[in-house]
């Protein structure tokens, strides 16, 4: 892990081996993500703004060690970086580990930064200036304003001001700070001076280049608005280094954003529908009604393409618990008895003296139990019976949902379990995602999920799961 | 990891990839060695200076930017990959008119940052556009702030679409309509662009037309004087007076064209002894064309157009 060493005692770290010397090791994962690092690698890193474990925030190491990782070839060679004070350059050794990269660091040489002075830092700070200005004003040489240029929307209200104000002296729009003199001051009293800008909250300061004559006075100034602060509004170039595991786009991101809204919207429609509101047209409560369903739906839409992309993933797994396939056939038939009792269809639970140990995970169970029973109520006649069953043979422990509905042919039979499959239904509020999550589920504990229906006769779903022997 | 077991299809496509490649670096071999006889003998080029290359090559990336910009709109506003400005910037580089203009306005401003630094001429307000602001002149306060606008783009190597001229905005406009074609939803979006771009580049007076209003009934003594007017206005000028295009009149100024900036000024209707003080503004203390006093207005005029086969 990363250590924090003096920088006077990272020498005598350097340990010598069989394949030379090797000041420092470090490691990258497979995000280039420096996880390790050992000084003076570690201190440079913290220099240069990076973080351990952190993206490298060397670029020319990064790049190797993005090459290196990608070509999944050894590179070897000399880095140049620069922190506050030094130029530093060392050579290193990256070779690709596994999904990420180790690094050895064989030499380290720094030497003072050459400081810019006299004119040319002088007109390498001016042009630096011009290009980071944000904001660039004409002045005549009694420094008032004859002209501003800016696209800056954070300084649209200082300009705005200060086109109006062509003519005025610079000062009265931007106010130098800690300056209470008579303005304008000699402009080289004022170059470089903080100003306060109306209308940011970012510190500011300018810049006055001069338009000289040599032996006049300067007939004009360009003054450069400038500010060691990012603007708000700025874009990064690139865009976030660290890729995102793959996950589900539904189920993390879309659902919980999606939920709340939709649930929001079916409220209200019921509060319309049922008129709690105050009184309403016969026809707006129905279309009250149809927008509260409607929302249901596309919650129960929502629910069901977040479990596909579980139980669609790879590593999709369940926690088997000791439960009683009964007593989950008694709750689920209970959840969903409301609904029954509207279509006046009678559920048949298993009675209360009826246990079927079985090895499976609880809340997977009763989902794909409320899913069968659910779609028996929504499939059979008004005043029909679900008779819910249990029982145990050999390794299996089952729950059995039989309905009186219309039952399936052979073909269909084995089309219901596929993904999207609607058997040409629509407009019933299924997502056609529901027996084949229920299946998948199923399958994920060891177990099983099976039709048996004659056309005519209903149909009987049987979820299979292990039974527990021990029990 | 080597894969032993390559697909046909795979080996075919791998092979055209390699032969396009090679079409093209033989191409760009082709093309090396008269670049480089050109450009060892013509010394420096002005025309072709790494300065001027990295200009044009930033102001169309600058174009290109402004394009994808509109195209995504202000919700998902983001800097562009490399890649996307790479292909628009190639497909202007087919386009003579965008090329030219984009090479004209960055000689111009090497021009205006050349002068301020050898004759202290500033580049925004020059003594001439200061007494017209000194005397409130509507039009110059319009041109003043257009230029400023302008320098400080130049400066970042951007040049705004608004400061096209019509003629190249168009040409611009085509590229993206042929560029995006080929996808529904994108060419909707870019016939909404191409309405944007054209409304607002109507509504407002970019700098040249500012500069063309200001020169339009200014006396030639006046105007013709690049150290009163500055460069943006001088150009205007003398285009106007001389009859030729004003991005014509920019590539005068380069140090191997002097006898055509010499013939443009006296065909502008320049005096022989104005036409020799402003070439050695521009230039320099350097040797002039011999002869100008005798050429006259119409001479010179019918010379430049008719180039070396005038008789």
């Amino acid at each position: 892990m990363a250590r924090g060493i003096d920088p006077d005692e990272w020498r005598d770290c350097a340990m010598t081996l069989g394949d030379g010397t090797i000041l420092a090791r470090a490691a990258c994962d497979a995000h280039d993500r420096l996880l390790s690092a050992d000084e003076p690698l570690f201190g440079l890193q913290r220099r240069c703004g990076g973080e351990v474990p952190g993206i490298v925030a060397i670029p020319e190491l990064l790049d190797l060690v993005r090459g290196a990782r990608q070509t999944r070839c050894p590179v070897a060679q000399v880095i140049r970086a620069q922190d506050d004070s030094d130029a530093i350059s060392f050579w290193v050794e990256v070779e690709p580990e596994e999904e990420g990269c180790s690094i050895r660091v064989r030499s380290w040489q720094t030497a003072a930064l050459v400081s810019e002075e006299g004119a040319s830092g002088e007109s390498r700070r001016r042009v630096t200036d011009r290009h980071v200005t944000e904001l660039c004003a004409w002045l005549d040489a009694g420094q008032r304003l004859i002209a501003v240029a800016s696209d800056s929307p954070e300084l649209a209200q200082v300009v705005t001001a200060m086109e109006g104000g062509i003519g005025h002296c610079w000062t009265d729009f931007l106010q130098p700070e800690n300056v209470t003199h008579q303005q304008p001051l000699h402009w080289r009293l004022l170059d470089g001076a903080p100003v306060i800008v109306p209308g940011s909250s970012r510190s500011w300061r300018v810049s006055l280049v001069p338009q000289i004559k040599p032996g006049f006075e300067p007939s004009g100034f360009e003054l450069l608005l400038l500010s060691d602060e990012a603007a708000s509004g700025w874009v990064p170039a690139v865009p976030d280094p660290i890729p995102v595991q793959r996950r589900g786009l539904v189920g993390q991101d879309l659902a919980p954003v999606l939920r709340q809204p939709i649930a929001r919207i079916v409220a209200n429609a019921e509060t319309i529908r049922t008129r709690l509101a105050g009184p309403l047209p016969d026809a707006y409560a129905e279309y009250a009604g149809e927008i509260a369903s409607a929302g249901k739906l596309l919650l129960d839409l929502l629910e069901d393409m977040a479990d596909l992309e579980v139980v669609e993933d790879d590593s999709f797994s369940t926690n088997p618990d000791f439960i009683d396939l009964a007593e989950v056939a008694r709750q689920a038939a209970g959840i969903l008895g409301v609904r029954a009792r509207e279509k006046g269809i009678v559920i048949v639970s298993p009675p209360s003296d009826d246990h079927a140990p079985a090895l499976a995970e609880f809340r997977r169970v009763l989902q794909v139990l409320l899913n069968l029973i659910g779609n028996a109520i929504r499939y059979s006649p008004n005043g029909s019976r679900v008779d819910v069953h249990v029982e145990v043979e050999g390794v299996h422990a089952r729950a059995i949902v039989a309905d009186q509905g219309p039952g399936l042919n052979v073909s269909d039979q084995a089309r219901v379990f596929e993904k999207f499959e609607r058997l040409g239904r629509s407009g019933d509020g299924g997502s056609g995602l529901g027996l084949y999550i229920s299946r998948r589920l199923a399958r994920a504990m060891g177990g099983d999920l099976l039709i048996e229906s004659v056309p005519g006769e209903g149909a009987r779903f049987i979820l299979e799961v292990p039974r527990d022997t021990e029990a | 990891m080597i894969d032993q077991a390559v697909h046909p299809a795979n080996t075919q496509a791998a092979e055209a990839a390699l032969r396009r490649d090679l079409v093209r670096g033989d191409a760009a071999a082709a093309s090396a060695l008269p670049m480089l006889r050109y450009l060892v003998a013509a010394d420096q080029s002005a025309a072709l200076s790494e300065e001027i290359l990295a200009r044009v090559r930033g102001i169309l990336s600058d174009i290109a930017g402004q394009l994808l910009d509109a195209l995504i709109g202000t919700a998902d506003r983001r800097a562009h990959a490399p890649d996307e400005i790479a292909v628009l910037t190639r497909a202007f580089l087919d386009d003579a008119a965008l090329l030219a203009h984009v090479h004209a306005v960055a000689l111009e401003w090497q021009l205006t940052e050349r002068l301020q630094e050898r004759l202290a001429l500033d580049p925004v307000a020059s003594p001439f556009v200061r007494d017209r602001i000194a005397s409130g002149d509507a039009s110059a306060h319009g041109f003043l702030s257009a230029q400023a606008r302008w320098s400080q783009g130049q400066r970042r190597m951007a040049l705004s679409v608004a400061e096209l001229p019509e003629a190249v905005l168009e040409a611009v406009l085509a590229i993206l309509r042929a560029l995006v074609g080929a996808e529904p939803a994108l060419s909707e979006r870019a016939s909404a662009v191409e309405r944007e771009v054209r409304s607002s580049h109507a509504a407002v007076s970019n700098r040249l037309i500012w500069a063309e209003r200001m020169v339009a009934d200014l006396d030639p003594a006046v105007a013709l004087s690049i150290s009163q007017c500055g460069v943006t206005l001088f150009l205007s000028a003398l285009a106007l007076a001389s009859g030729q295009v004003r991005d014509a009149t920019v590539m005068a100024t380069l140090p191997d064209q002097q006898a055509r900036l010499a013939l443009t000024l006296l065909a502008a209707g320049a005096p022989a002894d104005v036409t020799e003080e402003q070439i050695r503004m521009i230039h320099g203390g350097t040797k002039l064309p011999v002869g100008l006093a005798g050429i006259e207005e119409w001479r010179a005029a019918s010379i430049l157009t008719n180039g070396a086969t005038a008789q």
